[in-house]
């Protein structure tokens, strides 16, 4: 089975894909200070729960393995794009990105259940330097993929009605870009908040 | 390589990181917080999160195909650059603070916003 990719060799090297590269960096800044944020503060507890008292090993493994699957059927919806003399492969992408929604949304709610038994306990941010960081940093990174989540609704139905145009094969990299690099900052915040605080 | 293989591989990769790190974090817990140990468990965690950008990276970005791969290999090593000077200068600066300020918790007084160190010479 082989995929010929003709056309993503010319959107890589494509402007706006370029420009999103360059937000994307960006960004990462921003998580850099929040990390650092964090780093900092996870020992300020101020008479508030431990990290290792608070933190569910099996809700952030099972967290984790969706956003992982999310990221490799995202990568299989850009496969399909792009590959050549596919029948149909507008539902293929369409079913694959669909997939990618849902398992992105499990994460969402996976975060905000968490989230509201933290608030439910009174460990809200307001209870010590250590929980403030921790919303922080964790709902920022669930806020990209909220938004991430609506950008890819949108872009379904582009894909929907005009079909795999060079348009959408550009929007489709560009998001695909965009939901690899929030797997990259979950597996940080995986390993440096939940790992580190639950040994 | 066809890129389902490099998506597949990618995936599993992944995985088997990430359940590795877990697998790690479980053991030192049923061994009491004895193996592996402590400084090894987090090097160890380190380790195995940078692997897991690594694949990402190569196996889901495809970084390093395409002709722009100098710009953007560029601008990556620029922005880990920041990040290093955001996150190394941040930890250096706030340790040397907390040093310095938990000396002044422990002997010395803080009035009217002005900190009088306790001298033992006193």
């Amino acid at each position: 089975m082989s995929h010929k990719l003709t056309e993503t060799k010319d959107l890589t090297d494509d402007k706006v894909v370029f420009g999103l590269w360059l937000y994307i960096l960006s960004d990462c800044v921003l998580f850099a200070g929040l990390f650092a944020t964090y780093a900092v503060q996870h020992g300020q507890l101020f008479g508030g729960p431990a990290p290792s008292q608070i933190f569910d090993l099996q809700n952030v493994v099972i967290e984790t393995l969706l956003l992982l699957t999310s990221s490799f059927t995202c990568g299989l919806a850009v496969l399909f794009a792009f590959s050549e003399g596919k029948a149909n492969s507008t539902n293929k992408v369409v079913a694959m990105l669909g997939l990618t929604l849902l398992l992105g949304l499990a994460f969402v709610g996976l975060e905000l259940r968490e989230f509201h038994t933290l608030l439910l306990n009174g460990n809200s941010w307001q209870q010590s330097g250590f929980l403030s960081a921790f919303f922080t940093l964790v709902g920022t990174h669930g806020l990209h993929v909220t938004l991430g989540s609506l950008w890819m609704l949108v872009l379904m139905v582009h894909i929907y009605m005009r079909g795999i145009s060079t348009g959408n094969k550009r929007k489709l990299l560009a998001f695909s870009i965009f939901w690899h690099f929030l797997d990259i900052i979950w597996i940080f915040i995986f390993t440096f908040v939940y790992l580190f605080g639950l040994m | 390589m066809s890129t389902l293989t490099s998506y597949i591989t990618g995936y599993v990769l992944s995985i088997l990181l990430t359940l590795a790190a877990v697998g790690m974090l479980l053991e030192h817990i049923h061994t009491i917080h004895t193996f592996p140990a402590h400084t090894e468990l987090m090097a160890g965690f380190i380790v195995l999160a940078i692997a897991q950008l690594l694949v990402q990276l190569f196996f889901f970005l495809h970084l390093g195909r395409g002709q722009n791969k100098h710009w953007s290999a560029a601008i990556l090593g620029f922005a880990l650059f920041v990040i290093a000077v955001v996150v190394g200068g941040t930890l250096w600066i706030m340790s040397n603070l907390q040093n310095n300020m938990t000396n002044v918790l422990q002997g010395g007084t803080f009035i009217n916003g002005q900190v009088n160190v306790v001298n033992e010479n006193d």
